[in-house]
């Protein structure tokens, strides 16, 4: 079957101006239907190499490889001594896979989104103008929900992604058509609690200057200075009132959320290669009878740029968290890059590397098969979006909510039942059934709440719920797989978890406090912290008590 | 900082490079383009300016004088002028010494090398190799 579907998309700015778009959709669309297809979204200044091939960007350093120093510059005729050079580190070989080909060997579709205007500010884009990419990807989004009607909707993003998408979803998250249709998004590297870029650019920049004279605009530079001088940061300052306003709207039901943020700033090592001692030194080679040939066998040791070995990380002790090992991945912190609604991975990863990262990639796996979006059955006429409690669960009594679109073309009424079942038709989850109230007419949503019983036994369970209606049809609109712990061991885990948010939220209220020999608050960015804090802090107390932990 | 040569290796070298060059110096006046001689008393003085500024600097305050024993001048990647006294040298004294000068004009560059082996005036003790 093809791997490459063509999608045409349609939209009208606010000015009445007509656009046609023309993408590609990558993968197999009859195969793997309870897979979500999942929207790429790149960052700042980025391309659809960002998703596909990361190495065509030029920012695939490899890092980690250590350095071959003395290196052999060859033989030559005459002797050298100073500077051979300025450099990087060499790109990654062989090219690293990017989420897109990943993606795509995992069964996944995928479209992978290249945006229209993709540094300009996104809080001004309100205005429905042709370069709004907020009215683009909404059009991508109802042209797939047309053009794919078995399939949920995931996201990946980076970066400015992130942003892009929490803004898309703002505004078009709870419509009908689409909230039926969303499951989840694994956000890399987003900043959404605002990132310090003033004091990074400020930082980065004397360094990325200084080698750009030495070695000219090399690629991974240039995409430095777009990151740090692009007008879409107006949006991402700490405190800036865009996203506070984004944050006063969410969160947006229907739609799981993971984030991923990253430690290490270090996007790539810079070395200055200079003329061993030897390299000056003649080699005479006796030719017989009576001839002498002279060579000068050049070798470059390898040492740091001004005391500089890695771009930002040598600096970050000095500089804000998003350069500070530990703590940032250059452009954005570990901290600002969570959000107070989702679950948050972090990784030693720098901003560049979560688009390559095979430990990011494989945990972006993980999350986008284990959310079990499920396929859509136009035959059953229902799209059904379940609402789970936070696995595990303990045993006994919990909530449920089911969402369902009714996307069939018969009116539901009180004859439909919503039932559950561990898939293979055994009542494991008890034998409450909820009953649709009222009339639910085609293109409606109605929002069902029932009480299940999780099993005594702790395990892995499978978990179905079906629609079922007059003349015995029955849907299997939906099902997860929910893990049951005992209570004692739940609210073991959540204490820990507690302790930890309890902690965190102290050291973030200490830096809050603390200023710097300027007067300015010395760690930018504190407030945010303390605010996802206490969230986290009041998630997991109501966990507790959901699940009466003494 | 760029690592240095151990002395051992700089010393292996240079006195390599004159091992080398023995085979020539037996052969002497067949060769065609180099100028192959022995030293000669004024011959310290007759070596390029910066060469002998370099012995100069080579040499502590208040220590004998040096006297040069081979010398190899190389323009470019080819031996132009050779001058051996056939000698087997005293390595516990000698100084070995390379000067490269690389010039540059316009796009095009060129390099002259100057290898000497001096020891010091009979029955003084002289610096090591370096």
């Amino acid at each position: 079957m093809p791997t490459s579907n063509p999608l045409t998309v349609s939209w009208t700015d606010a000015s009445g101006g007509s656009h046609t778009d023309h993408l590609t959709v990558d993968g197999d669309p009859t195969v793997n239907l309870t897979l979500p297809l999942v929207i790429l979204l790149h960052g700042t200044a980025g391309t659809i190499d960002d998703m596909s091939n990361p190495s065509n960007r030029g920012f695939t350093f490899d890092t980690m490889t250590p350095v071959q120093s003395p290196r052999d510059r060859g033989v030559h005729s005459y002797p050298n001594v100073g500077v051979w050079g300025f450099a990087l580190d060499d790109q990654i070989s062989p090219p690293p896979t990017g989420w897109q080909p990943f993606l795509r060997n995992n069964g996944f579709m995928t479209l992978n989104y290249a945006q229209i205007e993709n540094t300009g500010s996104l809080q001004n884009t309100s205005s429905g103008s042709a370069s709004d990419p907020v009215l683009q990807l909404h059009a991508i989004v109802m042209a797939l929900i047309a053009a794919y009607p078995s399939r949920r909707l995931a996201f990946v993003t980076h970066s400015r992604g992130g942003i892009l998408l929490r803004t898309w979803l703002v505004r078009h998250g709870r419509d009908a058509a689409v909230a039926s249709r969303l499951c989840t998004a694994v956000m890399l590297a987003s900043p959404n609690a605002g990132s310090d870029i003033a004091n990074v650019a400020v930082t980065i920049n004397g360094v990325t200057h200084f080698l750009e004279g030495q070695i000219g605009q090399v690629g991974p530079l240039q995409w430095l200075d777009q990151q740090t001088g692009s007008p879409a940061y107006v949006d991402y300052q700490v405190g800036s009132s865009f996203l506070a306003s984004l944050a006063a709207a969410e969160p947006v039901p229907g739609i799981t959320i993971t984030t991923f943020g990253g430690t290490n700033p270090n996007i790539t090592r810079v070395h200055q290669w200079t003329f061993t001692l030897g390299s000056a030194l003649p080699n005479f080679t006796y030719h017989p009878p009576f001839d002498v040939s002279v060579s000068f066998h050049w070798f470059t040791d390898d040492n740091p740029v001004l005391g500089i070995r890695n771009l930002a990380g040598d600096l970050g002790a000095l500089g804000p968290p998003e350069i500070k090992p530990g703590s940032g991945d250059l452009l954005v912190s570990d901290a600002s890059s969570n959000l107070p609604f989702a679950a948050h991975l972090s990784h030693p990863a720098n901003h560049a590397q979560e688009l390559w990262d095979p430990m990011v990639l494989a945990d972006g796996l993980a999350i986008l098969t284990g959310a079990r979006c499920g396929s859509l059955s136009n035959v059953d006429g229902v799209s059904m979006i379940l609402h789970l409690p936070p696995s595990p669960v303990a045993p006994g009594a919990f909530q449920l909510q089911a969402q369902l679109t009714n996307i069939g073309t018969t009116t539901w009424d009180s004859r439909y039942t919503i039932t559950a079942d561990d898939g293979a038709g055994h009542a494991i989850w008890g034998t409450t059934v909820a009953t649709i109230g009222g009339s639910i007419p085609p293109s409606s949503v109605i929002t069902v709440a029932t009480t299940l019983t999780a099993p005594s036994t702790a395990g892995t369970y499978h978990l179905r719920v079906m629609l079922q209606g007059p003349s015995g049809m029955v849907s299997q609109a939906a099902s997860a797989t929910l893990v049951v712990q005992t209570q004692a061991s739940l609210c073991a885990s959540l204490a820990q978890q507690l302790a930890a948010a309890e902690v965190a939220l102290e050291v973030a209220e200490e830096e809050l406090g603390t200023l710097g020999p300027n007067g300015k608050p010395e760690f930018p960015g504190a407030a945010a912290r303390v605010a996802q804090a206490k969230a986290k802090i009041q998630n997991i107390q109501q966990q507790r008590a959901a699940n009466h932990c003494p | 900082m760029a690592q240095p040569l151990p002395v051992d290796e700089i010393a292996n070298r240079m006195q390599g490079n004159w091992r080398a060059l023995r085979p020539l110096v037996s052969g002497v006046t067949q060769h065609p383009t180099i100028v192959i001689g022995k030293p000669t008393g004024n011959m310290l003085a007759a070596l390029p300016t910066v060469v002998r500024q370099a012995l100069a600097e080579s040499v502590a305050p208040g220590s004998p004088p040096l006297q040069v024993v081979k010398y190899a001048e190389i323009v470019d990647g080819t031996v132009v002028k050779l001058i051996d006294d056939g000698s087997t040298i005293d390595e516990t004294h000698a100084l070995h010494l390379v000067v490269n000068v690389i010039s540059q004009q316009g796009r095009s560059a060129s390099s002259r090398t100057y290898q000497v082996a001096a020891v010091p005036t009979a029955g003084a003790a002289g610096p090591a190799a370096r």
